[in-house]
């Protein structure tokens, strides 16, 4: 009887050694840790207008899924107040880690060369080969690789041919000719060129430049005009519209090359998709105009810059996930074809034959950048205070008044001569 | 027949105690499984819930800080009252109230990512950002009054959101009047309330939707879904409620809805998120039957063992009533019995035997050389017995101290037959006795009488039998013991 109450005994002893087994996995005095997975976060900014916003956008999703390790937060807006909020964001130091810049800002926020991540630094993740060594040095300050090139861009001259044509007049090919034009065009209350105020600070120092020979900045960015200079400026703008060449910036929309009420538009290259696409679409004969010249032998003064370039926040927390983003916006085959030559014809060799193979060197923005090609040899590599934006707001506030006689011609000369000197 | 009766109890009570077990075990499962389940759903839509709430809040977040930007251009008349179609103005004018109202956009509209930002007047003239996209798809004239007539008129704040514009499905539209002629038109891409509605990762199958006023699919996290109208099922669950948690077997669904009218609604397979419980099930109806099949094999064991102790507990009783402990012969109760159970039965017998035999002078062994050595004679007695008549096939008992009783009926052979075997066989005894009991009988003088009687078929009882074979062995003990006396 002994035997058998020690069987059972043991029996019992099993079945409570397996609840206690049991009972041991839902032990909630045991602390238990699990990582989480989660990705490292950049941020990047671009300004740009609505295709360039939603191909970026497409291009972060498809980043994000070649790179899971990375999530990348973005920041964007239209470029007119964008440079407002980069300068707030560089100031304040809550600028992105990965920014488009406009190659005027190299100068501006990185004089030395530490403005900027030297992107040297980051080669094992970003495919440098794939620029020449012109290409490059466009980013350099002070022996820093401060921004790499996205493409080239030049103010280009687009004009309806048809229009011309109706009319009997030639395209033009110097200053005198875009007041001949005008004589015929404005009876119909049409202008020759509409433009913006950035294209247009550009297109009448173009003018200046080779009427006098002369340069309102020097090569480190200082003003070095004179009352004279800006009052012989101001008088040629006031010319230009009271001759109906160009269309007053008030009255000019991104529509009126479209609608007929301007024969031309004067834009960044990289714009003509925003100012030339529309009339393109219509069926107009869109052709870009050779540079004006004083004189049509003449050497003429315009400036090509790098469209917009990609640059590293020098403070960056992550700067191998910035590389990385950066040679994917740069140099994959995959964004090249999102991007097409929205921003010009990439710099980048791998993202140009992407877009070769692809059949999308085609349009009329790869017509501007053949032009650009074409005429690189006698381009010059833009002044940055000509794209400063102080200045440009500058002359558009003091211009407006004498424009619409507000002011004469000397008070607003000695205005913005005088601002200038103090900008 | 009553061990039978016994093993067939047991194999009952076994069967009835399986089955019970197995039924506990079953009840038990049900009520943990479907407490789990519940317990488990209960605590997946607490949290999925508040999940959704936060999803909720998220999105008056967004919404909110675009109505409060929106609304900061009323901090100065001169942004909100300007009227650009008023034909007093000069351009100068309104170029410079323009200028003055886009330095107003420029800095609010850091505050987000826009597609546009601007005001747009009762002429379609704009100031600020209105997108390429947006001034397309109303080139023709007509936004402002497309954007005005989306504002009810009964509206206090006078203001509107809106998607699909024009079949524009990838931007959500907000619209505030600033004055008669002036309206702000604010938009941006659907694809920013990606941040706003992010699917955390331990929640990676819930699908979030936002739903519009007419069960427009604005934004949903499954992108097919967009600009598409609720999935009918799940609007049939849901109906127009809101701030509800709604479970089948298929989803767990909540909706929720936010300050401009427009739903949050989560979606989450039911399957996914019983996952878990799934697993638990297993493990626990696992358990269950580990646990079941133990206590089984314990009660199979446990009544095995018992088993086999009561058999032989009541075999050892058995034998211990039947029998003489000592010789192992049976005892004179058992003998008496077992005799007058084949008396009674009718077997065609022919003959029967019965011998008495007494050890003469066994009291001088128990004297001289001890009682235990006298146990030791009658036990080797017992044996000689066995020896002799048990080829037989004879009943054999130990009727008293030193007297033993032989029972032997026979219905193959006759009478004469069995009288010489049981002679025959009684005169071996003698001449064994003499070789196995030589120094006792020299020592002690012992030797045996035996009485035997072989009768033909008759209506016999044990008494008659016992009286004269005990007759037969009392005239052995007179004519001087150690001899057989034959009847």
């Amino acid at each position: 009887m002994r035997k058998h109450i020690k069987t059972l005994s043991s029996v019992i002893a099993i079945l409570m050694l397996l609840s206690a087994l049991a009972s041991c996995s839902s032990d909630v005095s045991k602390v238990r840790i699990s990582s989480q997975d989660q990705a490292v976060v950049i941020t990047m900014s671009w300004w740009g207008n609505d295709p360039r916003h939603e191909y970026t956008l497409e291009g972060l999703s498809l980043f994000h899924e070649k790179n899971p390790d990375i999530a990348v937060d973005h920041s964007y807006g239209v470029w007119n107040g964008y440079e407002r909020r980069y300068l707030m964001q560089m100031e304040s130091h809550n600028n992105c880690d990965v920014m488009q810049v406009n190659y005027a800002w190299l100068s501006q926020y990185s004089p030395d060369g530490t403005g900027y991540y030297d992107i040297n630094q980051l080669s094992d993740y970003i495919d440098l080969s794939q620029f020449k060594e012109e290409d490059l040095e466009t980013g350099m300050r002070n022996g820093r690789l401060n921004a790499l090139p996205i493409a080239y861009n030049t103010v280009c001259l687009f004009y309806n041919a048809d229009m011309f044509a109706s009319y009997g007049l030639e395209i033009p090919k110097t200053w005198d000719d875009l007041f001949d034009c005008a004589r015929v065009m404005s009876k119909d209350n049409i202008y020759v060129l509409g433009m913006i105020n950035k294209h247009l600070v550009l297109f009448i120092n173009a003018w200046f430049e080779q009427s006098t020979g002369r340069k309102l900045f020097d090569i480190d960015g200082n003003y070095i005009g004179t009352k004279e200079d800006i009052a012989m400026i101001l008088e040629f703008y006031k010319e230009l519209t009271d001759s109906k060449v160009v269309m007053p910036l008030y009255s000019f929309e991104v529509s009126s090359f479209e609608n007929l009420a301007t024969a031309g538009t004067a834009c960044w290259a990289s714009d003509s998709i925003r100012y030339c696409q529309p009339a393109v679409d219509e069926g107009m004969n869109v052709v870009i105009g050779d540079y004006l010249r004083i004189n049509e032998d003449d050497d003429s003064t315009w400036y090509i810059k790098p469209a917009t370039m990609f640059a590293i926040s020098s403070d960056c927390e992550y700067p191998e996930q910035c590389g990385r983003l950066v040679d994917f916006l740069l140099n994959d085959p995959d964004f090249a074809q999102l991007q097409g030559t929205e921003k010009g014809i990439p710099v980048s060799a791998s993202a140009r034959q992407a877009l070769l193979e692809n059949g999308q060197l085609a349009g009329i923005e790869y017509m501007a950048g053949e032009f650009i090609n074409e005429n690189r040899s006698d381009l010059l590599l833009i002044n940055p205070m000509l794209e400063n934006s102080s200045f440009q707001d500058l002359f558009k506030d003091i211009s407006d008044k004498y424009i619409y006689d507000e002011v004469t011609l000397d008070e607003a000369a000695t205005e913005l001569h005088r601002a200038l000197l103090g900008l | 027949m009553k061990k039978n009766n016994l093993r067939l109890t047991q194999i009952v009570y076994s069967a009835i105690i399986a089955v019970g077990v197995i039924l506990m075990s079953l009840i038990i499962s049900s009520v943990l499984l479907r407490s789990l389940r519940r317990t488990t759903e209960s605590e997946i839509s607490y949290f999925i819930a508040a999940d959704a709430h936060q999803m909720e809040l998220n999105v008056d977040n967004y919404l909110n800080n675009v109505q409060q930007v929106t609304a900061l251009l009323f901090s100065d008349k001169d942004y909100y009252l300007y009227d650009a179609t008023d034909e007093s103005l000069s351009d100068y004018q309104k170029i410079q109230s323009e200028t003055k109202i886009l330095n107003r956009i420029v800095d609010l509209g850091m505050m987000n990512n826009y597609c546009d930002f601007g005001i747009v007047y009762a002429n379609d003239k704009s100031a600020g950002w209105i997108s390429q996209v947006t001034g397309q798809m109303f080139k023709d004239g007509g936004i402002y009054d497309y954007f005005s007539s989306l504002i009810p008129e009964d509206n206090l704040k006078q203001d509107a959101w809106s998607v699909n514009v024009l079949g524009n499905t990838n931007r959500i539209y907000y619209v505030k009047r600033l004055n008669p002629n002036a309206i702000c038109l604010v938009s941006f891409y659907i694809s920013e309330l990606e941040s706003v509605l992010d699917v955390p990762a331990e929640l990676s199958e819930m699908n979030i939707k936002l739903i519009a006023n007419d069960n427009y699919v604005v934004y949903s996290t499954n992108k097919h879904e967009e600009s598409m109208q609720l999935d009918p099922y799940i609007l049939g669950i849901i109906g127009d409620a809101a701030g509800i948690t709604a479970v089948n077997d298929d989803y767990l669904i909540t909706s929720n809805r936010v300050s401009n009218g427009w739903r949050v609604v989560c979606t989450m397979p039911t399957d996914t998120i019983m996952a878990e419980q799934v697993a638990a099930t297993k493990t626990l109806v696992l358990l269950v039957s580990l646990i079941t099949i133990l206590v089984l094999l314990t009660i199979i064991l446990v009544m095995t063992k018992l088993n086999y102790s009561v058999k032989g507990f009541v075999d050892d009783l058995d034998y211990q009533a039947k029998n003489d402990q000592m010789t192992g012969l049976l005892n004179k109760s058992a003998f008496r019995s077992v005799t007058e159970s084949d008396l009674e039965t009718y077997n065609g017998k022919q003959a029967i035997a019965f011998i008495m035999l007494d050890l003469d002078n066994f009291k001088s062994v128990n004297d001289v050389a001890g009682h235990k050595f006298g146990d030791e004679v009658i036990k080797r007695m017992g044996d000689l017995l066995r020896e002799v008549y048990g080829v037989e096939g004879a009943f054999i008992g130990r009727i008293g101290g030193d007297e033993f009783a032989v029972y032997k009926s026979y219905n193959d052979i006759s009478r004469q037959e069995a009288e010489k075997r049981i002679h025959d066989l009684t005169n071996s005894l003698y001449d064994l006795f003499d070789l196995h009991f030589k120094d006792e009988k020299e020592k002690y003088g012992l030797s045996v009488s035996t009485g035997v009687l072989v009768t033909g078929a008759g209506d016999y009882r044990f008494d008659d039998l016992y009286q004269k074979a005990d007759v037969a062995l009392y005239i052995s003990k007179r004519n001087g013991k150690s001899k057989p006396t034959f009847i």
